[in-house]
C-alpha cells in the first residue's frame, strides 16, 4: 500500500481568471513507505506545487491526495493534523529560525502539537542528535550559528514532530560536500528507522544517485518519467532531452562506451562506473 | 609589488566580536596575488572564511589588519574617501547568491541601467551600455521583461548585465550558481566564461560545486580562515583525503580515475572534466587489452 499518493491530481492557480494557470495536469503517483523519492524538473515544472499538496498547504484543483488512503480533505478542519503527519522543510529553512534560542525554535512546533514539556524535550534532544548537532547548540542564538547548522536546526524542527512523510525542498542547497552529505545522510537515517517517506526536491543529479530510491521527473505539470534511480538514469536520453542533466559519472561513462568500450552495469555512481571497468578489464589488474 | 598582478592581498586578518565581548578570527593573515585575466575558483567548507574574503575585495567589509591593492593601490588606506570607494566598486563587481535579491526594478533594462545612472553616465552612453551588457549575457530578447517572469538563471544573467554595465575589470561570483537548476547552472558558467575568455573580465568564483572549480585556470582553498591549498585544478585534486578532510571533495572523474590508480590502472593526462577523463580511461583501457 501506498503511504502516500497523488490520484489524478490537477492544480490551477488563479481558476476563473485570465491568468489561468495549470500547474499540474492529472498527475498520479504514489510514495511507498521506507523510501525516498526525488522530484526533479526545471523552476516552473511544478515541484513545489506537489510539495504543497502533499503536505495540504494547497488543496488540489481536481483529484485526491490520499494519505494511508484516507483523502486528507475528507475533513478540511483537521488538515491542521495532516501537516503534523507530513513535515515540510521549505527551501532555505534557516531563514524561517525566529526564536532566541535553538531549543525554543525546535519546540515551538510541538507547543502547537499540544505536548507536554517532558515530550518536547525528550524529542528536541533526539531530533539534534538526528541532525547531528552537539546539545550545547541548544542555548545558542540560532543566528549565531553557521549555515550549515542552521539548516540542521531547521530540519531538526521538523523531525521533532517525528512526521511520517517528510517532504523537503532542496535540503542540500548551498551547502558544502560533507554537510550535503551530513544532511541527506540523516534523512536515509530517519527513513531506516521510522520507515518514514521523504520526498524531496533536488538538483544534484549525483545526490539523487546516492541516495534516493526512486525519481520523479517533472516537465511543465506533468511526470514525464518515473521509475527506480537506475531506470530513470538508464533513460537518459529523456533527461537531456527535458534540459536536466545527469550525474558526472554517467555522462564519463556514455563517453566511454561511445569511445567503443562497452561498460555494462549501474554508471551512475562512481563505484558502479569503478565496478564496470573493472569487470571490463576482467578483474585480474594488479 | 609585481606588476601584473591586479589583486594583491598582504597578512590579511579580519575578527568578529561574539556575544560575550571575546573575538573570532575568520582570516588569519592571509596573502594571495591575484593577475589580470585570472580565472580563479575559491573552495572551503561553509565558514570557511570565502564569502568574508569576497566582501573585502569589495570593500563592503574592512579588515583588522594587512592590505589590500588593486592595481597597486591599497584600498585599506584610512585615507580611502567615499568616492574612491565609489571607483573601486565600480571596478570590482560582485554577485550574489540569491538573484531575487539583486534585482530592483520592474523592468529588465531599468534594472541593468541602475547601477550606470548611479556612476552619473550620459543617457546615450548607458543605453549603448545597457543593450551591450544585455547582449553580452544573452538576454537582449528580455529587454523589455519583467524581472519577476524570469527564471532563475535568467534572473542572476540579467544581474551580471547590471555589474557588466558598469565596465568592471574584476567580477566576484558568491555561490551564483547554489539557487539555480541544472539548466540555470549551466547559463551562468558559460556566461562567467564568455566573460573571462572573450572579454578579459579577472574571475574570482566562490564555489560548493567540485565540478564547476575545476574549470577555473587556479583554485584556493580556504579552510578556517587560512589558505589550505593554492594550484591548478590538476595540482588540487592530486589530494583527495586532503579535500575531504577539510570538508570538500573531488568531481567525480576525479575519484573515479584515483581509485582506478589504486588498482594499478595506468591513466595518463590530466583527468579534472569529463570529457578528458573520458578519453584518459578509455586509452587506458584499450591499452590494457591490447597486451592481454
Amino acid at each position: 500500500m501506498a503511504k502516500i499518493k497523488l490520484q489524478d491530481v490537477s492544480f490551477f492557480y488563479g481558476k476563473g481568471t485570465a491568468y489561468c494557470k495549470e500547474a499540474l495536469k492529472n498527475v498520479n503517483i504514489e510514495i511507498k513507505e521506507g523510501s525516498i523519492t526525488s522530484l526533479i524538473g526545471h523552476t516552473g515544472s511544478g515541484k513545489s506545487t506537489m510539495l504543497q499538496l502533499l503536505n495540504g498547504l494547497s488543496n488540489p484543483s481536481e483529484g485526491k491526495v490520499l494519505l494511508d488512503d484516507v483523502d486528507i480533505w475528507e475533513k478540511p478542519k483537521e488538515i491542521g493534523k495532516v501537516r503534523f503527519r507530513v513535515g515540510l522543510v521549505m527551501q532555505y529553512p534557516e531563514y524561517q529560525l525566529f526564536e532566541e534560542t535553538v531549543e525554543k525554535d525546535i519546540a515551538y512546533g510541538h507547543k502547537n502539537m499540544g505536548l507536554n514539556d517532558t515530550e518536547i524535550a525528550e524529542r528536541i534532544s533526539e531530533a539534534i542528535d538526528f541532525v547531528g548537532l552537539s546539545p550545547d547548540v541548544l542555548q545558542k542564538n540560532p543566528f549565531d550559528l553557521s549555515g550549515g547548522q542552521k539548516r540542521r536546526v531547521a530540519i531538526a524542527g521538523v523531525i521533532a514532530m517525528r512526521p511520517e512523510v517528510l517532504v523537503l525542498d532542496e535540503p542540500a542547497a548551498g551547502l558544502d560536500p560533507r554537510a550535503r552529505r551530513e544532511i541527506l545522510g540523516s534523512l536515509s537515517q530517519y527513513v531506516k528507522n521510522n520507515n518514514a517517506s521523504v520526498i524531496l526536491v533536488s538538483h544534484s543529479m549525483e545526490d539523487m544517485a546516492y541516495y534516493c530510491d526512486n525519481i520523479v521527473v517533472m516537465k511543465g505539470g506533468e511526470i514525464i518519467s518515473e521509475g527506480s534511480v537506475s531506470e530513470v538514469f538508464s533513460r537518459h536520453n529523456l533527461l537531456i532531452d527535458a534540459g536536466l542533466d545527469v550525474p558526472q559519472i554517467l555522462r564519463i561513462a556514455e563517453r566511454i562506451r561511445a569511445l567503443g568500450i562497452d561498460l555494462k552495469g549501474e554508471l551512475y555512481t562512481t563505484d558502479g562506473a569503478f565496478k564496470a571497468i573493472l569487470d571490463y578489464i576482467g578483474g585480474n589488474v594488479k | 609589488m609585481n606588476s601584473d598582478s591586479y589583486i594583491k592581498i598582504e597578512n590579511l586578518c579580519i575578527s568578529y566580536e561574539e556575544d560575550d565581548g571575546g573575538r573570532t578570527s575568520v582570516l588569519k593573515n592571509i596573502s594571495l596575488d591575484i593577475k589580470k585575466g585570472e580565472y580563479l575558483a575559491v573552495l572551503g567548507h561553509n565558514g570557511s572564511g570565502k564569502s568574508t574574503l569576497a566582501k573585502l575585495l569589495n570593500m563592503i567589509l574592512e579588515p583588522d589588519s594587512g592590505k589590500i591593492y588593486i592595481e597597486g593601490k591599497d584600498i585599506t588606506d584610512p585615507q580611502m574617501t567615499e568616492d574612491d570607494v565609489f571607483e573601486l566598486r565600480k571596478k570590482v563587481g560582485m554577485v550574489f547568491q540569491n538573484p531575487d535579491n539583486q534585482l530592483v526594478a520592474t523592468i529588465v533594462e531599468d534594472d541593468v541601467a541602475f547601477g550606470p545612472e548611479n556612476l552619473g553616465i550620459e543617457p546615450t552612453e548607458i543605453r549603448r551600455r545597457v543593450d551591450e551588457a544585455l547582449s553580452v549575457v544573452g538576454m537582449s530578447e528580455h529587454a523589455k521583461s519583467e524581472p519577476a517572469r524570469l527564471s532563475g538563471g535568467q534572473k542572476q544573467r540579467i544581474a551580471i548585465a547590471g555589474i557588466l554595465a558598469m565596465k568592471p575589470d574584476c567580477m566576484i561570483f558568491d555561490e551564483s550558481t547554489a539557487m539555480l537548476d541544472p539548466l540555470g547552472r549551466r547559463d551562468i558558467m558559460n556566461t562567467i566564461e564568455k566573460l573571462n575568455r572573450e572579454h578579459g573580465i579577472t574571475i574570482i568564483m566562490i564555489t560548493h560545486y567540485m565540478d564547476e572549480a575545476a574549470r577555473a585556470n587556479r583554485i584556493v582553498v580556504l579552510d578556517d580562515g587560512e589558505i589550505l591549498m593554492d594550484g591548478t585544478p590538476a595540482e588540487i585534486f592530486e589530494n583527495p583525503e586532503k579535500l575531504q578532510n577539510c570538508g570538500l571533495d573531488v568531481p567525480q572523474c576525479v575519484g573515479l580515475v584515483h581509485s582506478l590508480k589504486k588498482q594499478g590502472i595506468k591513466i595518463e593526462g590530466e583527468c579534472h572534466t569529463p570529457t578528458a577523463c573520458a578519453e584518459a580511461i578509455a586509452a587506458a583501457l584499450e591499452k590494457k587489452n591490447g597486451k592481454n
